[in-house]
């Protein structure tokens, strides 16, 4: 299986919360860099323990 | 199609004159920010390089810095909408005046929904921060402690003259009403008596419902911008933020083709700015 294959399988098993939760990371990054910034280890960590 | 209000209409004896209505959440946005209702799209504020005054010896010469403005602008971007449809069959067999209800409770909708984003927006665009004590308000250890640090974090300004303030979640409330209680003989005994208190160390306490603080982006609540304020709160000084909302809330009702009775809309169109010279007396308070 190529690399990229793997990762989009990566990505459909994603749970919905977890894409959503990735899609308001993308959006806050651009919308609120500064912030985004000094919340980012914050945001990550929450991001790991969405399944 | 059946009546959705009720079967028994001009049966039952109703308790009270209007239609019973969903629980009505606390409004503290216009608490904590200046209001402006005016018909403009965008506010500018700007503001000047900060000026250093020099202490010297006698000497009579100086150095003069450059004076600089930087616009500030509050953009009105988003547009809230509540909108219903009463059909006549409706209006006709009802004992109360649904349009007046339906009003009514559009402008809930509308005020509750503008709340939850001007909250969430004063939360995302302070640029002060606090991390609480692990507990955050829930410990009531934590209260004190918290409300000091907000004071700390405001005081010396000009601008703390508005007041401080906090905006918490019911479910902080555990921990602040057992601080209160616990806190000093005054304290305790207003709170035993009076039951919650309002104000602690001069910090004034609003209370919104679970899940005001919200991690979203562009839905239905937050329109076109992004929060990641789960697990946050905030506080601060008072009116150093402008919201506008221009012309504040409008209503129509109008005939549509196809239906009977008429469709009700409520609208408004707002906007939050936490002005930068003042952005650190807005405090983005995260929930350890």
């Amino acid at each position: 299986m190529s690399k990229e294959t793997t990762e989009e399988k990566v990505v459909k098993n994603e749970s919905p919360e977890r894409t959503e939760f990735k899609r308001i990371i993308e959006s806050y990054k651009k919308s609120n860099p500064a912030k985004y910034e000094l919340k980012k280890a914050a945001l990550e960590k929450e991001l790991a323990a969405i399944k | 199609m059946a009546n959705t209000l009720s079967t028994k209409t001009l049966r039952d004896k109703y308790r009270s004159s209007q239609v019973q209505q969903a629980l009505r959440n606390a409004i503290v946005a216009e608490k904590v920010c200046i209001v402006d209702r005016t018909e403009l799209k965008t506010i500018s504020s700007p503001y000047i390089t900060a000026v250093t005054t020099t202490v010297q010896a006698v000497a009579g010469t100086y150095s003069p810095a450059a004076f600089t403005t930087t616009d500030d602008t509050l953009t009105v971007t988003d547009e809230f909408v509540a909108a219903t449809h009463i059909f006549a069959f409706e209006d006709m067999t009802a004992n109360f005046d649904l349009f007046y209800t339906a009003n009514t409770a559009i402008t809930n909708s509308l005020v509750t929904a503008l709340d939850k984003y001007l909250v969430n927006e004063l939360c995302d665009q302070g640029t002060g921060t606090y991390t609480t004590p692990a507990g955050g308000f829930t410990t009531s250890a934590n209260v004190v402690t918290i409300l000091s640090n907000i004071i700390a974090k405001c005081s010396g300004f000009a601008d703390s003259i508005n007041g401080f303030y906090v905006i918490v979640e019911n479910t902080d409330l555990t921990g602040i009403i057992t601080a209160q209680s616990n806190i000093a003989f005054s304290y305790a005994d207003a709170a035993a008596n009076n039951g919650f208190l309002t104000s602690l160390l001069g910090v004034d306490i609003y209370v919104v419902r679970s899940g005001t603080f919200a991690t979203a982006a562009t839905t239905a609540a937050s329109g076109s911008k992004t929060w990641t304020n789960s697990g946050h709160r905030v506080g601060g000084v008072k009116k150093v933020a402008t919201y506008a909302t221009p012309r504040g809330l409008k209503f129509e009702e109008k005939g549509v083709t196809g239906k009977t009775g008429m469709e009700v809309v409520g609208y408004c169109l707002a906007g939050l700015k936490q002005w930068t010279p003042t952005a650190t007396l807005t405090i983005d308070i995260t929930l350890a």
